[in-house]
């Protein structure tokens, strides 16, 4: 992660185009950007085998593998980098289950910007203390 | 303590005025879907497309009830180009997703009864499409759509199977 006031490299993971693209510009003009986009989790871990990126937004509700498969798979490759889980769903186990695998936030879809944004700060901030 | 199956009929009707707690009567889905409850919940016998000027989404359930979540939408005289259809068709599927997925988690919160939903399968528009799998409980409710200032018919079905044990006090 960065040091200082700095931008942080995104990923958004979703099967959804529309998801994605709405994800993207709500970070548009914030100090998040969002390098990459991901349609499948199989696709991101491409992605994230050859480029930084700081925190990724995983969707849990995706073929192939899951959000929550992909974050166990990025955190047994040791990637340094924080996963924030959305999903239409919000039962708790789902949230528990998404907490433990390793994901830092959990956020119920449809998502509000200011929720999003609450939710990176809060990462940025972690992350830059440690 | 002990457990109780409780009958068919108890256990349909305690699903259905689960879902009737649980669905979404109004979504906005990043300020650019609307969807708005037209007809309240009803039983159901036949589902399938009745045009083919419908197209469509099937999400499988899995958990403690178990079947599928259908959308058949209506674009009969809506003149939509081919990337109109492209922005609609992603747009509804990613809606569809949130109203699903929102209305099982109030009703693992309501009732109890914990179900996930799977990635949609699309069904386009010259595509038959009927069901004839047997399902415990058939019910389906009216949406209207509004995207890009256009408003579509939406039939959403729940189809469920569902095993529900009742913890009883005695």
């Amino acid at each position: 992660m960065h040091g200082g006031c700095v931008n942080f490299k995104v990923i958004i993971v979703d099967d959804s185009e529309f998801s994605r693209k709405n994800i993207s510009s709500h970070l548009e003009g914030t100090n998040f950007d969002v390098i990459a986009q991901a349609g499948t989790g199989l696709e991101a871990l491409e992605i994230l085998e050859n480029s930084t990126i700081d925190i990724a937004i995983i969707d849990l509700v995706m073929p192939e593998l899951s959000g929550i498969e992909l974050t166990k798979k990025i955190f047994e490759n040791k990637k340094n980098i924080s996963v924030i889980m959305i999903s239409s769903l919000n039962h708790e186990s789902v949230v528990m289950e998404s907490i433990t695998a390793g994901a830092s936030d959990f956020i119920q879809k449809p998502i509000a910007k200011e929720n999003l944004l609450n939710s990176l700060n809060k990462i940025s901030q972690i992350s830059q203390e440690l | 303590m002990h457990l109780e199956l409780v009958s068919t009929k108890s256990a349909n009707l305690y699903i259905l005025e689960g879902m009737q707690k649980s669905i979404k009567p109004f979504l906005k889905v990043y300020d650019q879907i609307h969807f708005t409850l037209r007809k309240p919940i009803s039983m159901v016998n036949k589902i399938r497309k009745e045009t083919n000027h419908e197209f469509g989404f099937s999400f499988n359930i899995d958990g403690e009830l178990k079947g599928k979540a259908i959308a058949l939408i209506d674009t009969f005289e809506k003149n939509i180009s081919k990337n109109e259809y492209h922005d609609l068709k992603a747009a509804i599927q990613e809606g569809l997703n949130i109203v699903i997925g929102n209305t099982l988690g109030e009703l693992d919160q309501n009732i109890d009864l914990m179900s996930l939903i799977s990635p949609p399968s699309f069904i386009d528009l010259e595509d038959n499409f009927s069901i004839k799998e047997k399902f415990d409980l058939r019910i389906t409710l009216l949406y209207s759509i509004e995207f890009n200032n256009k408003m579509y018919n939406c039939r959403l079905y729940y189809l469920l199977d569902k095993k529900i044990y009742k913890q009883v006090c005695v």
